[in-house]
């Protein structure tokens, strides 16, 4: 194969270094040696998944065991497929360039609904059957983890097993327990399966609970079907990040990569509870790392990548405690290798004039603020507590440090809102434009405004709301585009239809899985990808299968429904979130529970863990 | 101080682009902890030149860069510390120290040396036939290819930039200009013999500048040389 590869596959393909899997930093272990092998998937491109933080953390702590190896392996891009397909060779690991089938345990990674097409075309392209009830003990057992795993349901026919919550120590367990069942090169995979969904915090084997529906498509109950199986899975997390693992060295590509720099993640979790976002209900507690394991960790990324940017990243990495200290340490530390900082999702209001000074001595494009809404009364629904001062103070700010552009998120189709709140967008780009000609004159003042259509996110104070139809959006984003009277403003968006299709599996029940697998006969992958998206395919898909895609994007749900998801335990309470929503509809801001009152989301009593801040210790 | 380095790009990497090349060294650098000197501005970086970029897919067993060190550090030292920090297959066969105002590798590097050799194994009668054409095509006045540039198509007549060609053994080994003043890819070559350049795996061999009818290498320009081997 591996001449073949080289002689014949490679020189046909585009950006061929997506699959030499020889990068500086990349690990090759001996297979005769080792016992358990795991390949690492990431169900996009090469180029979009090597900037993938989870799937660096993964690779490190599998391969720094001696009795495992992890390997990687991404979604060809077309061309490759076309060559796997047409010779019949299947999809392959980096590393080893080995079939995909040779592995014991495949673990893919969910960021992105629109990527779940690309799992099973990997699947197929590997010679694995796609539904897991067709698999049998000679093939791998198929793993998902990440964000998108806290609604496992539309990938139940095609996945053995998630992860649910942090991966640093759940993976540990999988592969002991693996190791500990092995017979030779088979791994019993019921027993597996069993032993795993009873033993490990975080496991979630669909196949052992059963769904009931109403005539209406609600489902009625979620039962498991095996004894000692939890009734509600509860997601697995890592209380103190000092002591977990991080990888000391990153795979360093060849070819141009997103987020192709050294990353710190400075925390974890967000308490500021905006009410749209997953990821600040899913990864709560808070967990900071302290300012000193830091700079140990971007010293040691540094030296074994050479890498000239050094990144922190977390969801609001502008929240982090100590932020200017940790900022003018790396800056002091790296200034003279002529190594930038980056510090990416940054909120407005911890955006002050002296970081802004520091960050602008080193290089930097364009900020970002995410003021999501346009109107004060939105915001407050959404909880995203900026004030309008707050926003163009922070952009004053950033001015008159130097630079000449920004960028803000905005998004369109939040409950309660109306034409007054998306007015409310052009409003507020306007003030900043005039405060940013105050500090700056010339021509190069450039504000851009991207827009996102909002979809609704299980275990969300909005995951009972109706996602606005495509209609309403793309007339809501007429308003905009209308409305913008100057070329100093730029206006993007997000395709109605690519959200519309990531609401649908946002919040979808397992029988998506019957469309998800005629959306890939007919041809769709690459869905995030617009060259590649083909709504008609889908829609033929979910026609065919009898399933109304409206039924999960558009409908509103009522507190008593069943929700698919409802036995996935993230830790926030149904009360919580019921009364968020309730405070959402009323236009209730709820404070930070690091600096205010506890709102008692109940992650901490429930699942024994606090917010660990730095420093406190 | 202004070092110049020979390198190696063996099979595992003949799938990076110059652009990937030139990234890797960049990290590779600041790697092996070298005092680099460094670009003015806000995006601050090493000052490299290559002497040529070597198309996708080839092998070579001699490219050239020159890079600019902030202080000065011996020779053995800085190919040593590269040559830990470099991918496998990338390689610093020599350094040597050049003059600051020597010119840049890119304007005095003039000729190229590739061998070329078919992926898979020809037989005799079929060498023989390759022969003979090429031998035709070196008497031929003219050579005319074209091509495409982003400002439209254009016709070269790449008979002068041919120095030497010719079967020998199992390769093609042929001699050209190579660089800003004209050029020749191998591809075209093999496409004027009939061949499918896809078939065939390009290596190049040396890259000389043209004095007097004699070739010189670039590390010659270098006034101590040390050998990473």
């Amino acid at each position: 194969m591996q001449t073949e590869l080289y002689t014949q596959v490679l020189p046909a393909v585009s950006r061929p270094a997506r699959y030499l899997g020889n990068e500086y930093n990349s690990i090759r272990k001996d297979w005769a040696k080792v016992p358990l092998k795991m390949a690492l998937a990431f169900p996009d491109v090469y180029d979009v998944g090597m900037g993938h933080l989870g799937l660096k953390i993964l690779y490190h702590i599998v391969n720094r065991r001696g009795d495992a190896l992890a390997e990687r392996v991404f979604a060809p891009w077309t061309d490759m497929e076309e060559q796997l397909t047409q010779r019949g060779l299947p999809l392959f690991s980096l590393e080893s360039h080995r079939p995909l089938r040779d592995f014991h345990l495949i673990g893919f990674t969910l960021q992105y609904e629109l990527s779940y097409s690309n799992i099973l075309n990997m699947l197929h392209l590997a010679g694995i059957p796609p539904l897991a009830r067709d698999r049998d003990e000679g093939h791998p057992i198929i793993i998902a983890g990440g964000p998108c795993a806290y609604n496992p349901e539309p990938l139940a026919d095609f996945i053995d097993l998630f992860a649910i919550g942090d991966g640093e120590y759940l993976i540990g367990e999988l592969i002991d327990l693996a190791l500990g069942l092995l017979r030779g090169e088979r791994l019993p995979r019921e027993e597996f399966l069993l032993e795993a969904a009873r033993r490990i915090q975080g496991v979630y084997v669909p196949a052992f609970y059963d769904v009931d529906y109403h005539p209406d498509g609600r489902v009625a109950r979620i039962t498991p079907n095996r004894e000692g199986v939890p009734p509600r899975v509860r997601k697995q997390v890592v209380e103190d990040l000092d002591s977990a693992p991080y990888p000391d060295a990153f795979v360093v590509p060849y070819i141009d990569a997103i987020h192709d720099r050294a990353t710190l993640e400075v925390f974890r979790g967000c308490t500021r509870g905006c009410r749209f976002c997953q990821a600040g209900m899913v990864y709560r507690p808070i967990r900071e790392r302290e300012a000193s394991t830091l700079l140990r960790q971007g010293e040691e990324l540094i030296k074994s990548t050479g890498y000239e940017e050094l990144a922190l990243s977390s969801l609001s990495t502008g929240d982090y405690t100590c932020i200017e200290d940790l900022a003018a340490d790396l800056m002091g530390r790296f200034r003279d290798q002529g190594i930038a900082l980056s510090l990416p999702s940054l909120r407005v209001d911890s955006f002050k004039g002296e970081l802004a000074e520091e960050i602008r001595k080193m290089r930097k494009t364009s900020l970002t603020f995410a003021p999501e809404a346009g109107t004060q009364r939105l915001r407050n629904v959404i909880n995203k507590n900026i004030t309008e001062e707050d926003l163009l103070r922070g952009v004053e700010a950033a001015f008159a440090a130097g630079w000449d552009s920004v960028k803000l998120y905005f998004m369109l189709g939040l409950p309660t809102e109306t034409e007054e709140d998306v007015l409310g967008i052009i409003d507020l780009a306007n003030k900043v434009l005039d405060v940013a000609r105050r500090q700056r004159q010339g021509p190069r003042v450039k504000i851009s405004i991207s827009v996102s259509s909002f979809v609704p996110k299980s275990h969300t104070p909005f995951q009972w709301e109706p996602q606005a139809t495509m209609d309403l959006l793309e007339e809501r984003q007429r308003l905009l585009t209308q409305g913008i009277r100057t070329r100093r403003i730029q206006l993007s968006w997000h395709d109605v239809k690519t959200s519309f299709l990531e609401g649908v599996f946002a919040r979808g029940d397992r029988r998506l899985g019957r469309a998800l697998a005629r959306a890939v006969e007919l041809g769709c992958r690459f869905d995030g990808w617009s060259e590649h998206f083909s709504f008609p395919k889908w829609s033929q898909a979910f026609m065919e299968c009898g399933l109304d895609p409206a039924f999960y994007a558009n409908r509103r749900r009522d507190y008593e429904e069943v929700l698919p998801w409802s036995h996935i335990d993230a830790g926030v309470t149904k009360g919580f979130l019921m009364r968020e929503h309730r405070r959402a509809l009323k236009g209730e801001p709820t404070g930070d529970c690091r600096v205010g009152d506890c709102p008692g989301c109940g992650v901490c009593n429930r699942l024994g863990v606090a917010n660990r801040i730095a420093g406190e210790r | 101080m202004r070092v110049r380095l020979c390198f190696t790009k063996g099979p595992g990497v003949r799938f990076i682009s110059h652009l990937d090349l030139l990234r890797t060294f960049e990290r590779a650098l600041r790697r092996a902890a070298l005092p680099l000197a460094l670009t003015q501005g806000y995006h601050p970086r090493p000052k490299l030149t290559f002497a040529s970029a070597l198309a996708l897919g080839a092998t070579s067993e001699a490219e050239y860069l020159d890079v600019e060190l902030a202080a000065p550090v011996p020779l053995g030292e800085i190919v040593r510390r590269l040559n830990s920090v470099l991918p496998a297959d990338i390689r610093v066969s020599a350094a040597g120290e050049v003059p600051a105002a020597a010119p840049p590798l890119m304007a005095i590097v003039d000729t190229a040396l590739y061998e070329l050799r078919p992926l898979r194994p020809l037989d005799e009668g079929q060498w023989e036939r390759l022969g003979s054409v090429l031998a035709g095509l070196l008497r031929e006045k003219s050579l005319l290819v074209e091509r495409t540039t982003k400002s439209g198509t254009k016709q070269v007549n790449l008979r002068p930039l041919i120095l030497q060609a010719e079967v020998s053994g199992d390769k093609i080994a042929m001699l050209v200009r190579s660089g800003s003043r004209g050029n020749v890819r191998p591809e075209e070559l093999l496409a004027l013999l009939g061949q499918e350049p896809t078939g065939w795996q390009v290596h190049r061999v040396g890259l000389f500048i043209a004095q007097d009818d004699r070739l010189r290498s670039p590390m010659e320009e270098a006034g101590v040389v040390v050998d990473g081997s």
